[in-house]
């Protein structure tokens, strides 16, 4: 149980018991490794007593606790934008709702942005682009969750990111991988990324009639600055 | 403790084990997010297709600096037979500009050709319905003053101007139940200036009901009735109708089957002459074109 404790320490009244716990039980890690799978199996064999299981228990607990810690970048209003150019019609639009994390910790990144946060300077194309096109009452938000690859290197100053991940819209998975750059300034991580979306991989129906004004590929470009929240 | 009660406590363990190291691995990040976003209420969109249900107003309004021009027509009823093509013969038709001054105010100006109306109205969304913690339903404002414009039946008379007209106000309560079906009630006043008889009523007061459904991306299935609460005017049935509304692009195609020969307010409220029981139907057919005038700061 004492793994579980440490996690929710936090007052100094009895500093030597908490060095003590330090010198005694590991730190708890920010993520779980996936080799904790293989010491489950053995809880499944009947003849072994409760005891490995609560603390295996509460060894999961601790992780938990300490993975929501503090220490995440974050920002809540980040920009996103797209572009879909054709002969016939360029249509734009712009959200100021992503909502970003980054865990500094291991470079793991989630993005998520609400469809209906998207606005376009014709109110039509905005009514059509949420009810027809990304039925956004059925699918709310588009989100990537992912890694940028090269997180150790960024933090000793490269600027170019490489994130691998998934990235989900209008309920449909695609894995891809995204590049962008990924700045410290004064503390603030600016990021900033384009890649191109295809309706048809997101299954995206756009019928036949209005083929020709939206574009195959549309330009998206996402823009964040994410500070220790 | 009994051999299968540990055996049952391992398994719950195990797999409460599971289900922490899955959500942690997989969803942790995205979890976190859902925390983060913001509170304020978002506003519900696209109640209905177009401003009108069938014949009546829905709670939407055109966007801001949008001119929604709808060219509607009416015809003759169906059960004039084949002579008349079944009513196509006889087309009276309605010609509006409605013009979105903000997202939330609406102004109109209409001409039919049903006893030469002019019209002009204000609609203005006073509520939306919004999702967590908003308004549960949409209330929308309408306000219309209808000219007759017919020459006068006896000129010996002494008219006045204020004999061609009449108003109409009405309450929109509309709600979308989820993506498909929306309900509205639509309770309205008409008022009469001039009315045909001494015993005819100058105000009638009518409790609206109407709704679509979503049958597929882009149709949708529409319907409204108006039972009188009032007295009814004479020769008048309840207004019925139904519609199609069919979306393509910057078009929406509307479908109708009503027994009320006019297309405002007065007329589809208060003089629907038509009888669902024995075919004195009326064919509609409306084409509605935007306009975007002002584009929008993005």
């Amino acid at each position: 149980m004492q793994t579980a404790d440490t996690g929710r320490l936090d007052s100094s009244w009895m500093p030597s018991q908490l060095n003590l716990m330090q010198h005694h039980t590991p730190t708890p890690t920010p993520t779980p490794t996936p080799t904790m799978t293989p010491t489950l199996t053995p809880t499944l064999t009947p003849t072994l007593s409760p005891f490995p299981l609560s603390f295996l228990l509460s060894f999961l607990i601790g992780v938990s606790f300490s993975s929501s810690a503090q220490d995440r970048l974050m920002t809540r209003d980040g920009s996103v934008s797209f572009f879909s150019s054709t002969p016939v019609e360029d249509i734009e639009a712009h959200s100021e709702a992503l909502v970003a994390l980054l865990n500094p910790a291991t470079g793991e990144i989630a993005f998520q942005v609400p469809i209906r946060s998207f606005h376009f300077e014709k109110a039509l194309m905005e009514e059509h682009f949420n009810e027809n096109y990304l039925e956004s009452d059925k699918f709310p938000k588009a989100t990537f969750t992912g890694t940028i690859k090269n997180w150790e290197a960024i933090k000793s100053g490269t600027a170019a990111a490489i994130a691998e991940g998934t990235l989900n819209c209008h309920g449909i998975a695609v894995d891809r991988t995204v590049e962008g750059t990924l700045r410290n300034v004064e503390g603030t991580w600016v990021l900033d990324a384009a890649f191109d979306i295809a309706p048809d991989a997101h299954e995206i129906a756009i019928p036949k009639l209005v083929r020709n004004k939206i574009a195959e590929n549309i330009s998206v470009r996402v823009r964040a600055e994410l500070k220790a929240s | 403790m009994s051999h299968s009660q540990k055996l049952a406590l391992h398994a719950l363990g195990l797999s409460l084990a599971l289900v922490l190291t899955f959500g942690l691995r997989g969803q942790g990040l995205l979890d976190e997010l859902e925390g983060l976003e913001s509170s304020a209420p978002e506003f519900v969109r696209a109640t209905f297709k177009d401003t009108r249900i069938v014949n009546t107003q829905s709670n939407e309004t055109p966007g801001a600096g949008v001119l929604h021009f709808v060219i509607a027509h009416r015809f003759g009823a169906i059960n004039e037979g084949p002579y008349s093509l079944w009513g196509l013969d006889n087309a009276s038709m309605r010609m509006a500009f409605d013009y979105g001054v903000n997202d939330r105010l609406a102004l109109s100006l209409a001409r039919s050709t049903y006893r030469k109306t002019l019209e002009g109205s204000v609609k203005a969304r006073l509520l939306r319905q919004a999702e967590s913690g908003g308004s549960p339903v949409a209330l929308t404002w309408f306000s219309g003053m209808m000219v007759n414009g017919l020459r006068w039946a006896d000129p010996e008379r002494d008219n006045l101007f204020s004999s061609r007209i009449a108003y109409v106000h009405m309450c929109v309560v509309a709600r979308k139940f989820g993506e498909k079906l929306s309900l509205a009630l639509t309770p309205a006043l008409t008022h009469r200036n001039f009315v045909p008889s001494e015993v005819a009523p100058h105000d009638i007061v009518t409790m609206g009901v109407g709704g679509r459904f979503k049958v597929s991306q882009r149709v949708s299935l529409n319907g409204e009735c108006h039972p009188f609460l009032s007295n009814r005017p004479s020769g008048a049935s309840t207004s019925l109708s139904l519609g199609v509304d069919i979306e393509t692009g910057g078009h929406v195609f509307q479908l109708h089957l009503t027994n009320a020969p006019g297309m405002f307010e007065q007329a589809y409220l208060t003089e629907a002459t038509g009888n669902w029981a024995d075919g004195t139907l009326y064919f509609g057919f409306n084409l509605s074109r935007v306009f975007q005038l002002t584009e929008r700061k993005i």
